[in-house]
């Protein structure tokens, strides 16, 4: 092997082993320090103590953020649905696709802050809403909106378009198609998308903070109220140094949940 | 036609269009907040302006030792993750099999869902403490730790965009290379990676441009002070001063409003480098070429 080929093998190998090591090391070092704190206590009591957190448990930032998630997801998936079938089988020029595509595109790379700026300012300050599960999940909601239309488009045009055709010809009306072919086909790629959108919204921090989570809540949320969510809960332990064993803990947590449905999804999208 | 029939085609559209509408709308609302700051000073002033003192009897917002606080903490990184996620791309191409190349690029992509705030912690207790040693500083929180994690964020994004377009280029190519008896290292470092050499760049704007703006990982570690950044110095990224200061602003105010305008430098970023993408995509099929990104 010439010498610079020999370098340029060496550079490969080298930053695969080097990244893969840093990545998976990132992980371990989480669950190496966070599992053992785990138990069943941790997992089922209310925070305690003096300031609220440095002991007792996180059950409601845990049911916080799966309500915060599940709300957020079925709200983009109303908005994400239709806006899907529009760019797939909208009969919609040339320019418009690319309008929406340049739009969802541009704006899946939206940074969070900015979401929650914008969420802040028009829900809470403009409209007056109080904080609450509902308007934190709005705001997150925006931040997912690209992110599942996206890759909704892609599951809804593997549908074939010659089956979609040929019914058409048969008379069916296109939201009868939409409802009983494409949308009961595309099941199980699609909801994995919706899934990894709700993974999406419940890992964020910055577009939650000022529209909804709180330090610390008495009972489990109702949708107007404030609730506790988990990435909040990490930044508070860590940031006001209340506790680095139970923000060991909080970031285990937190990281098997969302891993969890990202292998799942990742599994069921593999199956198909 | 069904009642259901009429209700569903109809909302379709109109769900569509309103998304749209929600984000140019977003965009709309965004200039028109910043608009009272821009009165106040010039665009030139803001930029170049180096106090930010929103809260004095009549307010100076200069944004230049945040905006160039976030340009630095991004350039720093793309300079740690693009040769490491360019190098692991080319490794993952060629120097593994199939099956590697598969579980290696699911990892990669389940560790790019990692919460930033768990990363921001992660280098809270690793990345600082090791700085603040290595160097001798009275605290580690600064531009280069907030660069390392940053670099630890923008990795799997590079390596996932990079791996595509010359698994592209490297495809299209090996036979006729192999046919000629020219190694597969050969032909990627003389065919390849130049012909990749436009994809590879665009993939790293756009890692630049989300590195603009992430928030939390890089606000736990950079130590979020308002002066002249420098390496080993605190800094405060744009991002940071939006999260931090958003709780606390009037509704109105100058200072909100200045947020806004720091809020708008990072949206004219993001547009900017995606309308950058979309005009080098239209150019490469235009010339009947795949498209790569």
């Amino acid at each position: 092997m010439k010498l610079s080929n020999l370098a340029l093998a060496t550079w490969a190998y080298g930053s695969l082993v080097l990244v893969m090591a840093i990545l998976i090391a990132a992980c371990a070092y989480i669950v190496y320090h966070g599992g053992p704190l785990i138990t069943v206590d941790f997992l089922w009591l209310y925070p305690a103590g003096m300031p609220l957190g440095v002991e007792g448990g996180i059950f409601p930032a845990i049911i916080g953020s799966i309500l915060e998630g599940l709300l957020t997801a079925s709200m983009a998936a109303i908005v994400s649905i239709p806006c899907a079938l529009y760019m797939v089988y909208g009969n919609i020029s040339r320019w418009k696709s690319e309008c929406f595509l340049f739009t969802l595109r541009c704006m899946s790379g939206l940074p969070s802050v900015l979401i929650g700026l914008f969420g802040y300012s028009v829900l809470i300050l403009y409209l007056g809403i109080d904080k609450s599960l509902l308007s934190a999940s709005i705001t997150l909601t925006v931040m997912v909106i690209p992110f599942i239309t996206l890759r909704l488009v892609k599951v809804f045009h593997e549908f074939p378009r010659e089956t979609y055709e040929a019914a058409l010809n048969m008379g069916l009306s296109p939201s009868y198609i939409w409802m009983h072919m494409v949308i009961p086909s595309a099941m199980r790629d699609g909801l994995s998308a919706i899934a990894l959108g709700a993974a999406y919204a419940m890992g964020a921090t910055a577009p939650i903070m000022y529209t909804g989570a709180v330090l610390y809540t008495r009972s489990i949320p109702n949708i107007t109220d404030p609730f506790m969510a988990l990435p909040y809960h990490l930044y508070i332990l860590v940031n006001e140094g209340y506790s680095v064993d139970l923000a060991y803990a909080t970031a285990f947590v937190l990281m098997v949940i969302l891993l969890c449905i990202n292998i799942i999804c990742r599994w069921i999208g593999g199956r198909s | 036609m069904h009642l259901s029939d009429r209700f569903t085609s109809g909302i379709v559209p109109i769900m569509a269009v309103s998304v749209l509408a929600l984000y140019i709308g977003l965009v709309l609302y965004m200039a028109i907040e910043a608009w009272p700051a821009l009165i106040h000073m010039s665009w030139m002033d803001i930029i170049t302006g180096t106090v930010w003192k929103p809260m004095a009897q009549s307010p100076v917002l200069g944004l230049s030792y945040i905006i160039s606080a976030s340009i630095y903490v991004s350039l720093l990184s793309l300079l740690w993750a693009l040769p490491l996620g360019i190098g692991t791309s080319i490794g993952l191409s060629l120097g593994v099999s199939p099956r590697i190349r598969q579980f290696c690029l699911s990892t990669i992509d389940m560790i790019a869902g990692i919460p930033s705030v768990i990363v921001g912690f992660i280098g809270l207790a690793v990345v600082v403490p090791a700085v603040q040693s290595m160097f001798s500083l009275s605290t580690g929180e600064s531009i280069l730790s907030a660069s390392l994690v940053l670099a630890f964020m923008i990795l799997p994004y590079i390596v996932t965009h990079c791996t595509e377009s010359i698994e592209t280029y490297r495809l299209r190519y090996e036979e006729t290379a192999l046919g000629l008896g020219i190694s597969p290292w050969h032909t990627m470092k003389a065919i390849v990676l130049p012909s990749a050499k436009g994809s590879i760049i665009l993939s790293s704007v756009l890692a630049f441009s989300r590195a603009m703006g992430e928030t939390m990982a890089v606000m736990m570690v950079v130590g979020n002070a308002p002066i002249l950044p420098s390496l080993l110095g605190k800094a405060e990224p744009i991002p940071s001063l939006i999260a931090l200061e958003m709780g606390s602003v009037e509704y109105n105010s100058l200072h909100y409003s200045g947020l806004y305008v720091a809020a708008l430098v990072l949206l004219m970023i993001l547009i900017l480098t995606n309308v950058l993408v979309y005009m080098y995509s239209w150019k490469t099929r235009k010339d009947g070429h795949h498209e790569v990104i």
